[in-house]
């Protein structure tokens, strides 16, 4: 299976990693080399959220991760064009900044390394995806975090890819839960606010204009369609207050901005399922993949076959082996 | 020279004008930044300017579509002031030479817009120069595309390292992993060659570049005045401005207005009353009724002089502005108690000042608002009163409101607010609260200015002011 297939049509794939060497760049890589051999070099590449890592960049030692395609685009900031070995071509200094410089484009006239860092601002990633829309590229591969997944969800009509691995944790189960947890929250369903929110918590239903709520332990056995509309973050400590109240929750859907607003723990987000809590966000992600990657950078392994079939069982989408 | 403080510019309302004017390039920006105003020294500068202006505002007219493709190809233009300078002395990186090759084929399309002005041709200070040298160093294959890209004939040193690496590359695409590292070993060493002979190329260019630059930053700084001639226009044409018709020795305002005011007056429904006066060497005395608009009368002469001598067209019917060489404004300043001066104190050494001033030569426009109002009014009249004697035979146009008794009587000229002219009944009744007292004078108080023979006794509204204004009877009568 390609990591092409899963992604064909989509107008923007964005890479995520749940933890450092869960293979997302060797994801990026395997996506970049099979859209170069499928003849695809309209493709364009770029990253949101990752200033930081960057900047560790300029100054230290690490290798150029990231391998691209002669023919395709590529947007970064001035300051790592110096760290990029590929032939390249500059098509435009883009007027969008990043603590490493403006974001320039160019076209890359061979194969070879790239250092990536586009926009932090969901504003500036629209402006750079019509940059890259005026030099006709697509799709748009973004190297992504998910610590940075609002920004992503305000900025990306396509799809998302998520790397997985032994790194996260010794324990596979561990991994496979922690993974699947993260796959639901990026798989969640898009809705539209049924109203203006009233405060911090609105409940839509029985009154239609929608209700503030102020404790939510004493909000009353659903109706037959409710929605809580959280501005802002669902916090752990709302999440238990919530728990206290009745015990059935079937015909809820908490609806918050985007899946980085539910700052739940995996258990807390499962308990509220448990009790039939549907959960909905304004600003939806479309999950595509889950790849694996068995090896951790501490040393241990796990069985490959196993791990991937056990990741399998967990997500409703293709789970990829990103050694294979 | 003329000098006004921030401060002074903010509470005459030139800022507020000037800020109005929103050029569409950082080269219109800067030109405004540092135009300034234009003294007796600059008169040929400032009638160039003022033409410019008149002649673009026809093109706006006239020439509409014209205008608006130019403004935007100026919107395109990024400030390149950095690279310039870079340019002078050092090698430009790969991104300052795209910039620059950007920058010449923006100004190329801005060339050929800017021609297709019918006035274009009379303006001054916007000719742009041919950038085609310059075009060729950055591009000499003269491609079209817009990229920067040097193609590997460039240098043989170039060929060989792009040779080398794209041999590896072609070979990476379908080696087996035991290959590779030796594949990416020697990519990696003709990436570093391929550096370096870039690097070189960079140098070479730069320095084919540098005679041309001076060239790019003239047609730079012409951009810039096209752009902030053309926001003057605009602006012009949008608040229905006129040309001030400069020189002379007097100072004609006919039907001006605070543009400030007037937009904070039409905000509540109402129109400002526009102010028509002439001021002559010696001094002016301007008195009237509390609350009857002096000090706005005052502000609207001076903002309207102020623009005139910085360039702008003025608000006003007609204006004509004598080329002054310095403005002072001699007001009671708050600012002054910083220094361990009473406002009465700073206010006697600016007038000090102002009339030191006299001594280098040029003509002085010099306005004051109520002079020494923060002392005795025994001792201030006086003050006033000699002050308006002093100032008869200098080189100053002088505008001095006052309320005191007789400060008019050397004065070359006396204008009185209307005022309470018309004193309706309902107006004279006492008010119920302030708030409504306030829109009663304003229903009641006429604006306008009437010429009175100068020394004419000072109205007496003071009292009928506060009764309107609520103050208890026990007090007025």
């Amino acid at each position: 299976m390609r990591l092409l297939d899963l992604t064909a049509g989509e107008p923007a794939v964005a890479m995520l990693g749940m933890c450092k060497n869960a293979g997302k760049t060797t994801a990026l890589n395997r996506l970049i080399r099979e859209l170069g051999e499928a003849g695809a070099a309209s493709a364009a590449l770029t990253s949101i959220g990752r200033d930081g890592e960057a900047r560790d960049l300029v100054t230290g030692t690490d290798k150029p991760p990231i391998y691209m395609r002669e023919g395709m685009l590529a947007a970064t900031a001035e300051q790592l064009l110096s760290l990029c070995d590929v032939s390249r071509e500059i098509l435009s200094a883009t007027g969008l900044y990043t603590s490493l410089g403006e974001v320039i484009l160019f076209r890359a006239r061979s194969d070879g390394f790239v250092q990536l860092a586009g926009p932090g601002i969901v504003a500036h990633m629209k402006r750079l995806r019509g940059e890259f829309a005026r030099f006709g590229a697509s799709p748009v591969l973004i190297d992504g975090a998910l610590s940075r997944l609002s920004l992503l969800a305000g900025a990306s009509d396509g799809v998302c890819v998520l790397s997985t691995g032994a790194s996260l944790d010794r324990n596979p189960d561990r991994v496979v839960a922690e993974t699947a947890y993260v796959a639901a929250l990026l798989g969640l369903p898009e809705k539209a606010a049924p109203g203006a929110p009233r405060g911090k918590l609105t409940l839509f239903g029985a009154e239609p204009e929608g209700r503030p709520v102020t404790d939510l332990a004493r909000i009353g056995r659903a109706e037959p369609e409710e929605t809580l509309l959280s501005e802002g973050a669902f916090t752990e400590t709302q999440a238990r207050a919530l728990l206290r109240g009745y015990t059935k929750k079937e015909g809820l859907t908490l609806l918050v901005r985007d899946a980085s607003c539910l700052m739940l723990k995996r258990e807390t987000y499962e308990a509220l399922a448990a009790r039939g809590m549907d959960f909905a966000v304004r600003q939806g992600t479309r999950l595509a993949a889950v790849t694996v990657n068995s090896v951790s950078a501490g040393g241990w392994r796990f069985d490959g076959d196993e791990f991937r079939e056990k990741m399998q069982a967990a997500v409703n989408v293709p789970v990829l082996d990103v050694k294979k | 020279m003329i000098r006004l403080s921030y401060e002074q510019k903010e509470d005459i309302g030139l800022k507020y004008v000037r800020d109005m004017l929103d050029p569409a390039s950082p080269y219109g920006v800067k030109y405004l930044k540092a135009e300034g105003f234009y003294g007796s020294a600059r008169q040929q500068a400032l009638e160039e300017e003022l033409n410019n202006i008149a002649l673009l505002r026809r093109d706006l007219e006239e020439a509409g579509d014209a205008a608006a493709d130019l403004v935007h190809a100026l919107s395109e233009l990024k400030d390149l002031s950095g690279t310039f300078a870079n340019g002078m002395t050092q090698a430009l990186t790969e991104v300052e030479l795209f910039e620059l090759s950007a920058f010449c084929r923006r100004m190329r399309e801005l060339k050929r817009l800017a021609e297709k002005l019918p006035s274009y041709p009379q303006l001054a200070g916007t000719r742009l120069e041919p950038v085609e040298d310059a075009l060729r160093v950055l591009d000499p294959a003269g491609s079209s595309a817009g990229g920067f890209y040097i193609e590997d004939d460039r240098t043989p040193a170039l060929a060989r390292a792009r040779g080398a690496k794209r041999a590896a590359e072609l070979k990476l695409r379908a080696a087996a992993e035991e290959e590779r590292e030796e594949l990416l070993r020697q990519r990696q060493e003709a990436a570093r060659q391929e550096e370096d002979a870039l690097r070189a190329v960079y140098a070479a260019m730069s320095a084919a570049l540098r005679p041309y630059l001076p060239v790019l930053q003239r047609d730079a700084a012409a951009a810039g005045r096209l752009d902030a001639d053309i926001a003057k226009a605009l602006l012009a044409r949008r608040l229905g401005c006129t040309r001030p018709e400069m020189g002379g020795g007097d100072l004609v305002l006919e039907e001006a207005v605070h543009p400030q005011v007037a937009a904070a007056l039409a905000e509540r429904g109402r129109d400002f009353t526009p102010i028509t006066m002439t001021l002559s060497r010696g001094v002016t005395v301007l008195t009237g009724a509390n609350m009857g608009g002096k000090s706005i009368a005052l502000k609207t002469a001076l903002l309207n002089a102020a623009l005139a001598l910085s360039g702008c067209f003025v608000f006003a019917r007609r204006a004509r502005v004598p080329f002054f060489d310095r403005i002072e404004v001699i007001n009671r300043d708050f600012s002054n108690a910083s220094q361990g001066l009473s406002s009465f104190g700073g206010e006697i050494l600016r007038l000090k000042e102002a009339l030191e001033n006299l001594r280098e030569g040029g003509l002085s426009l010099i306005v004051m608002d109520e002079l020494a109002r923060g002392t005795n009014a025994r001792e201030g009249a006086h003050i006033a009163r000699g002050t308006v004697r002093y100032l008869a035979d200098k080189n100053a146009v002088t505008l001095l409101a006052t309320h005191y008794d007789g400060a008019a009587e050397g004065a070359v000229r006396h204008y009185q607010v209307k005022g309470l002219a018309e004193r309706d009944e309902a107006a004279w009744q006492p008010a119920g609260d302030g708030r409504d007292g306030l829109r009663r004078i304003e229903n009641a108080m006429d604006y306008g200015l009437i010429e009175v023979r100068p020394g004419t006794e000072c109205p007496r509204d003071a009292v009928a002011i506060c009764r309107l204004l609520g103050l208890p009877e026990e007090i007025l009568s």
